[in-house]
């Protein structure tokens, strides 16, 4: 017993730092109704497209909430930096949504997917 | 927005940096620092410093780190093996010890050959107490960069064969107990039981092993045994200093 231990407990120990470190694989793919970061973004960007701004503003903040519940689990697994950037495109969708600048709004959401997409990387 | 917790993504990567350096460590085995090959040196440093990133360089993922902890502990392992079976490839890779005094006389060209100065050659051979020249048969440089030196034959200590002295089998002691728990396995191996133990004990005062902070059993059957309480009248304290030592 105690020597399946000793090689059992470091190979758990490994296997459980490998998935911390690489939980936002998991993470980003398992989403629920209130973490579905993706879904919201489409929502988002269909909402600026038909200028729905007050539509668009209710899913901004929904997927902010998103953003907020899903990030805390995700630091441990991705770069910082891009949590910094993402966190940034967001705060600067917001304001071009206040201001119902499309161009803007638009770019702005573009590049918080492209943040989305590359935290992995 | 909600903040991210900096110090607990450090503690986090912490954690998984130094158990994984731990599990990686153990798994390159017993070699000592001193005995360490000035490749090995800086294979540590790297090691080491990938680890340190990944603790504290939250800029990148911990991913990147950990692979490449992985792979210089993989690549260490193999070069392990490789130097194990192929004699020829470890002494490419290792280097070979070189004779930089032989017969009492110092081997200047090897020595230039291997960037190895006369003074380097005397501080080695003070540290290991020769101070004359001439006391010295053979002098090796190791490849880990010591010195081995043979002294002349004239100046060798005496040793009972010399004498034709006669002397017991000595070998390695056993602990019985350790920190006042008794080592079970260790009894058994010298095929002794813990009711012989426990009458040792008792002849020296001793009602119990949970008092003994040390007892080992050498080749000769003599026990030591180092009680906890030490019943020493005097103690010496060679600080000079009121400050931790």
């Amino acid at each position: 017993m105690k020597r399946f231990l000793v090689y059992l407990l470091p190979v758990a120990i490994l296997a459980l730092f490998i998935f911390v470190m690489n939980s936002n694989i998991y993470l980003q793919r398992n989403r629920s109704k209130d973490n579905n970061f993706p879904m919201y973004i489409e929502k988002v960007k269909e909402d600026i497209r038909n200028n729905r701004w007050n539509e668009a503003k209710i899913n901004i903040e929904k997927l902010e909430n998103s953003w907020n519940l899903i990030m805390p689990k995700l630091q441990f697994s991705v770069e910082r930096d891009e949590i910094g950037d993402l966190n940034a495109s967001l705060a600067r969708l917001k304001g071009a949504i206040t201001a119902e600048d499309k161009g803007e709004a638009l770019a702005d959401l573009n590049e918080a997917q492209e943040h989305w997409n590359r935290l992995d990387d | 927005m909600v903040l991210l917790n900096e110090t607990l993504v450090v503690i986090v990567r912490g954690i998984i940096g130094f158990f994984t350096l731990l599990i990686f460590t153990r798994l390159l085995g017993k070699e000592q620092v001193g005995q360490l090959t000035f490749f090995d040196y800086i294979m540590g440093i790297t090691i080491g410093s990938i680890a340190a990133s990944l603790t504290v360089d939250l800029g990148s993922r911990a991913w990147p780190h950990w692979v490449g902890l992985l792979t210089w502990t993989v690549a260490a392992l193999s070069m392990q093996w490789i130097t194990i079976r192929w004699r020829y490839i470890s002494k490419i890779i290792e280097g070979e010890p070189v004779v930089v005094i032989m017969n009492g006389k110092i081997m200047e060209d090897t020595m230039k050959k291997i960037r190895y100065r006369l003074s380097d050659l005397l501080v080695q051979l003070r540290d290991k107490g020769v101070f004359d020249l001439s006391h010295v048969e053979f002098a090796v440089l190791e490849t880990d960069g010591k010195l081995s030196v043979l002294k002349k034959s004239q100046l060798l200590p005496v040793t009972p064969r010399d004498l034709n002295i006669s002397t017991n089998y000595f070998g390695i002691s056993s602990e019985l107990i350790y920190d006042g728990v008794v080592i079970e396995e260790n009894l058994k191996q010298v095929n002794l039981s813990p009711q012989w133990l426990e009458s040792e004990l008792q002849k020296q005062g001793i009602s119990h092993p949970s008092q003994v902070f040390l007892a080992s059993l050498n080749t000769t059957g003599e026990l030591y045994i180092d009680t906890y309480k030490d019943y020493l009248k005097r103690i010496v304290d060679i600080s000079d200093y009121p400050g931790p030592n």
